[in-house]
């Protein structure tokens, strides 16, 4: 049986390989693999391991402050095994957050008509599944050491990281599918699954606060450093000689240490005390009596309905909010301006995913934090720095990552073209509609951002004309920047339909990765040269218009009459900028042809 | 009411269609059939104004599709073989959005009777994932209806309706049609074509090889004889091979 089993197996891995192979004959997906090995290869690996020899070899790095810096082999396991213990903690987090329904394991369909009623037994599926992973497993961690690795270092030392790859992974596997199962179960024998989760989660918050005020005790005795990634090794190796620290990391040090095993001795060792700890996880999975039956066919269900809803070009629905109708943000009248029923629509759309638990995740831990650290240890000062930096970070990840995140525009309707292009619209009309929900949202979260800023930096401000000066700008900039930054991958969609369904389709892969990272670029780069002219033309307007007000009214009115000219000049040039961009992809809408684009059923 | 004059597409060195020139009236239901590949669809599409055409005229309620699409899309309404909704908005929302869309006045009221006339009133605050494929179709009609279009477009009306609804959905084109609509649909299903439709047109290569009524083309094909079934005009029409 278990030879059907380990045929299919690979069988199913050779097609695989063999139709990632030939994908990588399209050129696009071939440059999109090249792009995502180089990015890896140079942002990952070259910057970690340049960071770490940099550190050893400065003086710096040999004598900061009273403690000094080396980093041994043993830190070198101490702080992968951090890493370890993070990804695990956020996985556990998360699946205590956000649990399965019912427990299940990832078959597809075809597995489960063909084996579920199979005569196998329960342990059987089991290591069936179990295998499945394994293939994947396999090839990642070649696929890894291949990118990790060191061609110098010598035919030993590569076989160490591949089979230390080999076991993170598959620790890893093995403990997110064993927890994945008993919470699961845990939570269907649960009288009261809420409050289960409640308790949980209150569980993790109070964790995560433990985690805080360690790390800003820790920042207190940190001596400044050139670069954040000292810093933080900095941090790391104080916190690896905490006894506490030593206690919980030791199962994971055990899984990393035969990566960072030198000679086949020490590795033989390390490696036999891992596959211990994967027999345990192993045995732990084997050992719990779940039905996962249903659960496997609900997983494999959901995922044939995305793949079914893409191949026949419709969007694929969240199964969790399938039957969730979101209320009217509000009151669409019959007649007015057709592009606010773009932004009502999309407002609507953008609850299911905007939704109450999202806010709770991203705001309830820092609200909590702050609270307690105002009422603990920390002064008024501690709360306004770190509202500095989470007004910060928040601007930071909206303006960089935002318009990726917030996709209810034309990347999310361009699978509703037809539809779109019968409406009574012109092309820049259903453009501009399209991108106006991602806009408000991204200006509301920069301006509050703004807000906090401006309120956290109170004490630098000297008059309340200083104080009202970004905030003002912020009005008349954030808006056109978020519209500019929006317009470039919407942009995209229009001039390259294809990559835009391949984002839809959350398709896996390197060369997807490595297009989605030329994406990322392509945009920050077009939005820099959008950006960079206005900017400068309004910095120069700014101190033209400072220096003259100031010829005639008081310092504080003078700047905030730099500050309106400043960014009205630059307000200008952006909604300029826009409507140039608006125009010419409305005449790219119309002239768009989706039968080209978008695989079409009939003729 | 709807004029097409020497309709070119193509697409590459390929021409899906090809010289196509037709007049539909008000009050007519045009039948458009051909075997798979003839370019039916694409026809549909091009005068829907959903992907641009090569060359050619096309007339909408007097308005030219290219000089002014929004004033023609506006007379139009097109309904494709497979419902497009979207899915996080109800039966209700999508309504409210069509009537912003085409600036239909005094929408609510509108709204409520297409719902009731469709029997689809008690879904109002339904998703579109918890309707059956007959309610979507209806939600697509009640959509394409609001803004009272006199130009009609059904693209296979009848795809995956059950019998009750493939009578109300054909009574419903012929009572269009009646009220002064002008109507094109494209089917593989000849006994629409006998129940529905006034002219009908036959493609294959993206070209016309017969137009005119019902009785025109079986005349043109019957070679003499007597009772010949649409089906076998078509086959003999066509050839009897797909394109």
């Amino acid at each position: 049986m278990l030879r059907a089993l380990l045929y299919l197996r690979i069988t199913s891995a050779r097609n695989q390989f063999v139709a990632f192979i030939k994908r990588l004959k399209e050129p696009k997906y071939l440059l999109g693999a090249a792009a995502a090995i180089v990015y890896l290869y140079y942002a990952v690996f070259k910057t970690v391991n340049g960071h770490l020899d940099d550190i050893q070899s400065s003086p710096l790095g040999r004598h900061v402050g009273v403690i000094p810096v080396t980093f041994s082999r043993d830190q070198f396991v101490g702080v992968a095994a951090c890493i370890l213990f993070v990804l695990i903690f956020f996985k556990t987090a998360w699946l205590l957050i956000s649990p399965p329904a019912q427990p299940g394991l990832k078959f597809s369909e075809a597995e489960i008509a063909f084996l579920f009623s199979a005569p196998l037994t329960r342990k059987r599926l089991i290591h069936f599944n179990l295998l499945s992973t394994q293939f994947k497993i396999l090839f990642s961690s070649l696929l890894l050491t291949l990118l990790f690795g060191n061609a110098g270092a010598g035919f030993s030392a590569n076989i160490f990281k591949a089979l230390g790859w080999w076991i993170l992974l598959s620790s890893f596997s093995l403990y997110t599918i064993g927890s994945g199962l008993f919470i699961a179960r845990k939570l269907q024998r649960s009288v009261k699954p809420m409050l289960y989760r409640i308790f949980a989660g209150l569980l993790l918050l109070l964790l995560m606060k433990h985690l805080v005020s360690a790390y800003l005790k820790l920042s207190s005795v940190t001596p400044t450093f050139i670069d954040p990634i000292s810093g933080a090794l900095f941090q790391t190796n104080l916190l690896l000689k905490a006894a506490d620290t030593q206690f919980i990391l030791a199962p994971f040090k055990i899984l990393v240490a035969p990566y960072f095993s030198a000679q086949w001795v020490t590795f033989s060792s390390a490696f036999a005390l891992a596959l211990g700890v994967l027999t345990v996880l192993y045995i732990w999975i084997l050992t719990q009596e779940v039905s996962f039956e249903e659960g496997s066919l609900a997983l494999a269900q959901k995922r044939t309905e995305v793949r079914a809803a893409i191949a026949s070009g419709k969007a694929p629905i969240n199964a969790s909010v399938k039957e969730k109708v979101f209320k009217d943000p509000f009151r669409l009248l019959g007649q007015g301006s057709t592009e606010v029923a773009f932004l009502w629509k999309n407002l609507i759309s953008i609850q299911s995913w905007f939704n109450l638990r999202v806010i709770m995740i991203l705001l309830g831990p820092t609200v909590f934090i702050v609270l307690s650290e105002y009422h603990s240890v920390g002064t008024p000062q501690d709360v306004m720095r770190m509202i500095t930096i989470i007004s910060t970070s928040l601007a930071s990840i909206t303006l960089f990552v935002g318009p990726q995140l917030l996709r209810q525009d034309l990347r999310s309707d361009l699978i509703y073209m037809d539809m779109l292009k019968t409406y009574p619209m012109k092309g820049w009309q259903i453009v501009l509609g399209e991108i106006a929900t991602p806009v408000v949202v991204m200006s509301a979260v920069l301006f509050m951002s703004l807000i906090m800023f401006v309120i956290s930096m109170h004490t630098h401000w000297h008059s309340i004309y200083t104080a009202s000066s970004p905030i003002l700008a912020g009005i008349l900039v954030i808006p056109p920047i978020c519209t500019l930054e929006l317009l470039i991958p919407n942009a995209a969609v229009l001039i390259f339909p294809g990559l835009a369904l391949s984002a839809n389709n959350r398709r896996g892969g390197i060369e997807v990765m490595g297009q989605r990272l030329i994406f990322v670029f392509g945009q920050m780069l077009a939005v820099l040269i959008a950006l960079l002219p206005a900017g400068i033309f309004g910095f120069a307007v700014f101190i033209s218009a400072q220096w003259w007000a100031s010829l005639i009214f008081f310092d504080g009115a003078a700047k905030i009459i730099g500050v309106l000219f400043g960014a009205g000049s630059l307000l200008a040039l952006m909604v300029g900028e826009i409507a140039f961009a608006l125009w010419w992809l409305g005449r790219r809408f119309e002239k768009f042809d989706l039968s080209k684009e978008l695989p079409q059923g009939n003729s | 009411m709807i004029e097409v004059s020497n309709l070119i597409k193509q697409y590459g060195s390929h021409t899906a269609v090809n010289r196509l020139t037709l007049s539909v009236k008000p009050g007519e239901v045009l039948g458009l059939v051909g075997p798979n590949g003839a370019g039916k669809t694409t026809t549909l599409r091009c005068l829907a104004g959903i992907i641009p055409f090569t060359s050619g005229q096309v007339t909408i309620a007097d308005v030219d599709l290219v000089t002014d699409p929004v004033a023609a899309k506006r007379a139009l309404a097109f309904f494709p073989d497979e419902p497009r909704l979207f899915d996080y908005l109800t039966v209700r929302q999508h309504m409210t959005f069509t009537a912003r869309i085409y600036g239909v006045v005094n929408a609510e009221p509108l709204i409520i009777s297409l719902l009731q006339e469709l029997e689809i009133l008690d879904k109002a605050d339904k998703l579109p994932g918890q309707l059956s494929r007959g309610m979507k179709q209806k939600l697509v009609i009640a959509c394409g209806l609001l803004h009272s279009p006199k130009v009609m477009f059904f693209d296979e009306p009848l795809t995956g309706l059950d019998p009750l609804g493939i009578r109300k959905m054909k009574d419903s084109i012929m009572r269009r049609a009646q009220a002064g609509a002008t109507v094109i649909l494209s089917s593989h299903l000849l006994h629409l074509l006998e129940e529905v439709c006034t002219n009908v047109l036959i493609l294959k290569k993206g070209q016309k090889i017969a137009d005119g009524t019902l009785a025109e083309v079986s005349a043109r094909y019957s070679a003499g004889e007597s009772n010949v079934s649409l089906e076998e005009i078509f086959m003999r029409a066509t050839g009897g091979v797909e394109d």
